[in-house]
């Protein structure tokens, strides 16, 4: 299990077998270089957040949404709890993660006007988060063996070096073709990633930023998440981040959604 | 003014745990207007105010108390002058184990319209009926969960009254009467004279293969679709009959689609003085949703109930609003920044008679603060027998609301 590179995590196991969908050199470098990625990033045991997400639509309106989460490391699949806590007719959703190492996650939404709870399907990847430009795909579990990779080269961006891979998404359900992936050099994360979609063309750019080292640990508190389809924006920015942070399994009961 | 002292009582609650206590609660002016029935008795419109209030205090020993209640306060139709308590309890977490005391509402169904399972809280049924808010149920309850699955009991020591409003354009008794006595029954088939009385509910949670599931045994009464009876004078009893319900929820993926079911066996005690058709009822729901540019949604629903077990026709309709019944729901998310919402529903009897339920809403953000909603609904019902059965009586109660929230 490793740090997330989104809300939640990258949680590809580094347990889990190679998978046959690697082939070639370069395929293999690409996944080499992920999973080298996932071990560093392991182990952080819990991760405390504090986030503000901020939707923008083409015409430059915004609202801001802040909210918080919770992340638990586990070696089955990690678990994670994000609530919203304003805007006020927001406040009190929470939506709860159980990533699975293989098959379709467990997601459960709660809404606490109704106080509903209600099990997302899984498959519905593609769906926005909360009307943001973040899909459940992009914030969801990233396991390397849900991926082919392709290694593409060497370069620099913005004065760093990187790593070039692209990744194709074995599932069906997903709402891309393939995902550029920009690995930084040193600090074992993404500065940025294309999304295409399911025509090939580019759908979306994130954009990862303000890395910081928190205890052995560099890693980002902003992404930028823009969709060149329709010019709308989104972003996380982290507040505060822990990690090593101690939390009970029970705190992600789903019966505790209900509050 | 009854509302007052629970309102006084969630005031003291709160005002006394006002340190580290998190509090949200929102003021929604309401206007309702009903199509005109030339009906003295009733109100065809009234406008006036509802508010909801929530307040919860943490300490660090894992104990937790949380109110919350709502009320309505209104012109013209005074029937709409009411504050009900949906929380008020203390609980204690030991993790895996939790314990509760105080009124608590509770939301055992996983549908849109068709809610045969979720039968602990009594309703207001002075808003949307298959929908209607709720009210709080005194409950001592013990619940252990880990991993994927969990159980737990319930004990209710008192019964709590639902609130039908009598004389409304939402009533479920002819117009012209304006009042008629709500009474429990209990096994023997005598009246209960006041309300205390011991019921619960004993429940299995499971979450696996892509799916949850909830299994339970309720022991308790009936306040679904009370069993009316005309007694001398003339007046009218509204009887809550003693019940044993088994129920089953299930919700699973199955490729894009979830599908939902619920399944209720009630088992009615019997006596000389009251008697009811044991039944079952099954609800079956889908759900797809379809992604579109733009990062705009639609959701598909089509859910359908039916009865089984009544004698006739007349019977069932007697028993439940919904005999066989389906529901097509589009609910339409813009997903833009006023978090624009369109929701469309239509209910149909599939059986012999033309009843017809349709509504259409639209929600949209005006700020952090403000939201503003609007629905029209649309009821044909018309009555088949010498009196109206289940919802004939909303027959041609066509409305038109308006809604304009502040949350804070």
């Amino acid at each position: 299990m490793k740090l997330n590179w989104m809300l939640l995590m990258v949680s590809f196991s580094i347990t889990a077998p190679v998978s046959g969908a690697q082939e070639g050199k370069e395929s293999n470098k690409g996944y080499e270089l992920m999973k080298e990625a996932d071990r560093v990033n392991s182990n952080f045991l819990g991760q405390s957040n504090q986030m503000q997400m901020d939707i923008s639509d083409a015409y430059g309106n915004t609202i801001s949404r802040k909210m918080k989460s919770i992340v638990m490391e586990k070696k089955k699949g990690d678990k994670s709890l994000i609530e919203f806590e304003s805007p006020a007719d927001v406040r009190g959703t929470k939506m709860l993660t159980w990533v699975k190492q293989t098959g379709s996650d467990d997601q459960w939404l709660y809404l606490p006007a109704m106080k509903r709870v209600k099990r997302i399907n899984s498959k519905s990847k593609t769906g926005s988060f909360m009307g943001s430009q973040f899909s459940y795909e992009d914030l969801g579990n990233e396991e390397i063996e849900k991926y082919k990779y392709s290694y593409i080269k060497e370069a620099t961006l913005d004065g760093r070096k990187v790593h070039v891979i692209d990744r194709f998404p074995l599932d069906k359900n997903s709402g891309y073709s393939k995902q550029r992936v920009f690995l930084d050099i040193e600090y074992q994360g993404p500065l940025k990633i294309d999304y295409f979609d399911k025509k090939q063309e580019l759908l979306k750019i994130s954009t990862f930023s303000d890395y910081k080292r928190v205890k052995k640990w560099w890693t980002y508190h902003k992404i930028e998440m823009k969709n060149v389809q329709t010019k709308k924006t989104s972003s996380l920015t982290w507040t505060e981040k822990e990690f090593e942070v101690k939390l009970k399994e029970s705190d992600f009961n789903s019966k505790k959604l209900e509050g | 003014m009854r509302f007052l002292i629970p309102l006084g009582a969630f005031l003291f609650v709160s005002f006394n745990l006002r340190a580290e206590m998190s509090s949200q609660g929102e003021i929604r002016l309401e206007m309702r207007a009903f199509q005109n029935d030339d009906i003295d008795v009733t109100n065809d419109y009234g406008y006036g105010f509802f508010t909801r209030l929530e307040s919860e205090k943490e300490f660090k020993n894992d104990i937790k108390i949380k109110a919350r209640g709502f009320g309505r306060v209104y012109q013209i139709d005074e029937s709409r002058n009411y504050f009900y308590l949906e929380d008020l309890f203390m609980e204690k977490d030991w993790g895996n184990t939790q314990f509760f005391m105080g009124l608590r509402t509770f939301n055992w169904s996983f549908a849109e319209a068709f809610h045969p399972n979720d039968i602990i809280n009594a309703r207001n049924f002075d808003s949307n009926f298959e929908n209607a808010e709720k009210i709080g149920q005194p409950t001592i309850g013990l619940q252990y969960q880990k991993e994927n699955h969990g159980f737990g009991i319930y004990l209710f020591p008192t019964l709590v009254k639902p609130n039908l409003p009598f004389g409304s354009r939402l009533s479920f008794t002819p117009d012209s009467i304006t009042n008629a006595s709500r009474r429990f029954i209990d096994t023997d088939g005598e009246v209960i004279e006041n309300q205390t009385y011991l019921s619960g509910i004993l429940f299995y949670d499971l979450s696996a293969f892509g799916g949850d599931l909830k299994l339970f045994w309720y022991h308790g009464h009936d306040r679904e679709q009370p069993q009316a009876l005309l007694l001398p004078g003339p007046s009218l009893s509204l009887n809550f009959l003693a019940v044993d319900q088994i129920g089953l929820n299930i919700v699973k993926e199955v490729g894009t689609f979830m599908i939902k079911s619920e399944i209720a066996h009630k088992a009615y005690a019997e006596n000389s003085n009251f008697q009811r058709s044991d039944h079952t009822i099954v609800s079956i729901g889908i759900e797809k949703t379809f992604f579109w540019n733009k990062s705009q949604e639609t959701m598909l629903i089509l859910e359908g109930q039916g009865l089984f077990g009544a004698e006739n026709d007349d019977d069932a309709r007697a028993l439940n609003f919904f005999q066989r019944d389906v529901l097509l729901g589009l609910r339409h998310s813009f997903n833009d920044a006023y978090s624009q919402e369109v929701f469309f529903s239509i209910i149909a009897d599939v059986d012999k008679s033309k009843e017809i339920l349709a509504s259409i809403s639209y929600t949209r953000r005006l700020s952090d603060q403000w939201k503003l909603s609007g629905s029209l609904r649309y009821i044909d019902a018309p009555q088949s027998g010498l009196f109206p059965v289940g919802f004939e009586s909303l027959d041609e109660d066509h409305q038109v609301s308006l809604q304009l929230s502040r949350f804070f």
